[in-house]
């Protein structure tokens, strides 16, 4: 690094010019012999110091933070979305329902019969309103 | 002795190694800095993080280089990548910085000379690609030859000419009026 310029790009006149005012104005200032020293004091303590992997330490850092927002981003694909006010819908079926309202309601389905006298499985008060509308 | 890699030389080649090395960090130590200042926008306690971390690093590969000429390209060349990792968490701060605080936070400590100006030219180098900011830090601010630069970013010497070249036509665009002729009066 201390060789003579072997080769130097060809600058006319005006492009050295602007160069020369760039490394001029856009420049650190010097050290001061003060700064220097504690910089110097500064390199030697941490070269007393046994090499530690704290390089590694903002780069994992980001990694969690990452994986943390994508976790969450993708969790946040599969919930439901916002109740806009609008009717929902439960394909469940309640929990309250009785076994003589699933025979009622499937019966027809599971056996294959088309008509079928339904006062033997309903409950008293549903047979007395039976008997007033439909006159049985 | 200091580094784990100076405690298993004998004492007579680490102390020589040692000294060694402190005489490559006096030797360096100014230009590396102004190198680094340049390469991170003109922001003293980066470019001093930069150097530090070069030189440690140097310090830990010293005695598998026996020409100094030979340490010296590594280490600029880890100067150079250091500055540019630097710049790459300093992006990412400041993004996360404007997403929890609204706006980007000022990260160049005040220097002498005109404040307004260097930002300026900060800004005109931050938007060359990194390869012809690398290039024209290099080349014509710090005064390494096309060679020296090319050998340092391990890049073919037409490479870093033409990367110059582009460099130098951005950077007169963006100053143009830096890029007026003056009668030669550099302040």
């Amino acid at each position: 690094m201390t060789q003579p310029r072997d080769e130097w790009p060809q600058l006319d006149h005006t492009e050295e010019q602007f160069v020369r005012r760039l490394a001029a104005h856009y420049a650190p200032q010097p050290l001061t012999p003060a700064r220097r020293v504690a910089l110097n004091a500064a390199l030697w303590a941490r070269l007393q110091r046994p090499p530690r992997q704290t390089r590694l330490t903002p780069a994992l850092a980001t990694a969690a933070v990452a994986m943390l927002i994508t976790c969450l981003s993708w969790s946040g694909l599969f919930m439901p979305p916002a109740h806009d006010g609008g009717p929902s819908v439960s394909i469940s079926a309640p929990s309250s329902t009785e076994p003589w309202e699933y025979e009622l309601l499937y019966s027809r389905e599971l056996t294959g019969t088309t008509e079928r006298d339904d006062g033997a499985i309903l409950p008293d008060d549903y047979l007395g309103i039976a008997q007033v509308f439909l006159d049985k | 002795m200091m580094e784990e890699a100076l405690v298993q030389e004998p004492p007579a080649v680490a102390l020589e190694l040692e000294q060694r090395f402190r005489l490559f960090v006096a030797s360096h130590r100014e230009r590396a800095r102004r190198l680094a200042w340049r390469l991170v926008g003109g922001d003293d306690a980066a470019a001093e993080d930069v150097v530090q971390e070069a030189f440690i690093k140097a310090y830990r590969a010293l005695s598998q280089f026996r020409e100094e000429a030979s340490l010296a390209t590594w280490f600029y060349r880890i100067v150079v990548r250091q500055a540019h990792n630097y710049c790459r968490w300093r992006t990412v701060r400041e993004t996360w910085s404007a997403l929890w605080h609204g706006g980007p936070q000022p990260t160049a400590a005040p220097a002498s000379g005109d404040p307004l100006l260097r930002r300026r030219i900060a800004k005109a180098l931050a938007q060359l690609s990194r390869s012809q900011k690398e290039v024209f830090v290099l080349v014509h601010m710090e005064g390494f030859s096309v060679r020296e630069a090319a050998a340092l970013m391990e890049k073919p010497e037409g490479t870093v000419k033409s990367h110059l070249h582009r460099a130098l036509q951005a950077l007169r665009s963006e100053l143009a009026d830096l890029a007026e002729d003056t009668g030669g009066k550099a302040p």
